[in-house]
């Protein structure tokens, strides 16, 4: 072979460097979309986050020593989705969840009759208002404890917790479950 | 207790997030109080509907594409600079050289090792996460399988012959997702690695004796398994000869 072995040496190296990255985060791309598109609301937005966040992610890559890919990987995801959300006019996302629900017209419960309880779920969610839908989102979909939850939102456990609880009693409103859940 | 107090420990109970004297406390008041109760069930049916039921933003195929080019273009100004210099001819050759080398590696080995089994299981085991989906209903274990990874895995349930459901939860193992189904049997949790793996059945047989733990290896209606369990070896080949037929007889 002619030319430069260093610089074959170097890039293998470089290459090497990415399928590290690759191989730690690639089990995490599901919940990353996930999140993004929840946080993000739309298809399109939720790819460029992941794209974003991966390549950010690659950067601090080598400071990273060790501890769960899986909080530190999607910490970075959050932000790139804050930071796109911010890019955005800013409309929708400033309603929060009981402004929302008027805006469309009022109570969701009405709609549970039309729509199937998938449709109504997932638009309840939708209507929460970003710190209690990341919440539902990380704790529900994502199964992570309290402490990781933390860890990607950087809030404190016991806001986490007040977070959750405030999201599911606001959910349970919404799809008219809140018998003997007080509000 | 107080209700007041009660209801806002009732989401971190249902959790499981609860440390012992606050949930010694919110237990006591829940057993005297109904509407507390109430809640609790109530909670407990909304986290079960929202994991059942709220959609699943899975990545598109066309993102993993898009998030390996992205990686390899963004490399450092150092290294684009030594780039530049390279002659082109070899740095395709060398990047080819590289990706091939990276999709050998990707590519998933027919037959995971099986210590790999066993370190999972320890981690899951230590780590508190033995679970994503908890559950004792195979029909919200099996469509949050199918949410979560390309495959739908079989999920018997087993609780008659003595080895419920816990839930379950996906690994990377071998290189690929694989499904973990979690049952126990009594104070023993069995984890069994489930992914699509072509070829003819064989029966469950003792593969490994490991660190204390057995792993079992069979293959059922083209999906590969493995059993995992610090149960001893004959209850751990009845479950994992109960949990094949079934497997075969209602895919």
């Amino acid at each position: 072979m002619t030319g430069n072995p260093v610089s074959f040496v170097r890039m293998s190296v470089e290459e090497e460097r990415i399928s590290r990255f690759e191989e730690a985060v690639r089990p995490q791309l599901d919940s990353a979309h996930n999140l993004a598109r929840w946080l993000t609301g739309s298809d399109a937005d939720a790819g460029d986050v992941v794209q974003e966040a991966c390549v950010r992610a690659l950067r601090y890559f080598d400071g990273f020593h060790g501890g769960e890919v899986r909080p530190w990987f999607m910490a970075i995801v959050r932000n790139c989705a804050y930071t796109q959300l911010g890019r955005r006019p800013r409309t929708e996302e400033l309603l929060d969840g009981a402004a929302l629900a008027d805006a469309r017209g009022g109570s969701i419960e009405a709609e549970l009759e039309r729509e199937d309880e998938r449709a109504a779920l997932g638009r309840a969610l939708e209507g929460l208002a970003p710190e209690f839908r990341e919440a539902i989102v990380l704790r529900e979909l994502e199964g992570l404890s309290y402490k990781e939850i933390s860890a990607v939102t950087g809030a404190p456990i016991g806001t986490v917790m007040s977070r959750l609880s405030r999201a599911r009693l606001l959910l349970l409103k919404r799809l008219g479950g809140s018998e003997g859940v007080r509000s | 207790m107080r209700c007041e107090e009660a209801s806002e420990l009732l989401g971190a109970l249902a959790d499981g997030e609860l440390e012992p004297a606050r949930r010694a406390a919110a237990e006591a008041h829940l057993s005297a109080c109904a509407a507390c109760a109430g809640r609790l069930r109530a909670l407990r049916g909304l986290s079960s509907a929202v994991r059942a039921e709220a959609p699943y933003h899975r990545a598109p195929a066309d993102l993993r594409a898009r998030v390996e080019r992205a990686l390899r273009g963004s490399r450092g100004p150092a290294l684009s600079s030594w780039r530049a210099r390279v002659a082109p001819g070899l740095a395709g050759a060398a990047v080819g050289f590289a990706c091939a080398l990276f999709a050998l590696r990707a590519a998933p080995p027919a037959s995971p090792p099986l210590d790999e089994a066993v370190s999972e299981h320890i981690r899951a085991m230590l780590s508190d996460r033995l679970v994503t989906v908890e559950s004792s209903d195979h029909h919200t274990v099996k469509p949050w399988f199918s949410r979560h990874v390309d495959f739908s895995p079989p999920v018997p349930d087993l609780a008659a012959s003595g080895f419920p459901l816990k839930g379950g939860r996906v690994e990377p193992y071998g290189g690929r997702p694989a499904a973990v189904s979690v049952y126990a049997r009594g104070r023993h949790v069995i984890d069994v690695f489930t992914w699509p793996e072509p070829g003819a059945d064989t029966s469950p047989s003792l593969a490994v004796e490991q660190r204390g733990y057995h792993v079992l290896s069979w293959r059922t209606g083209s999906f590969g398994y493995r059993a995992v369990s610090d149960l001893n070896a004959r209850e751990l080949t009845e479950f994992a000869e109960r949990l094949s037929r079934a497997a075969a007889s209602n895919p």
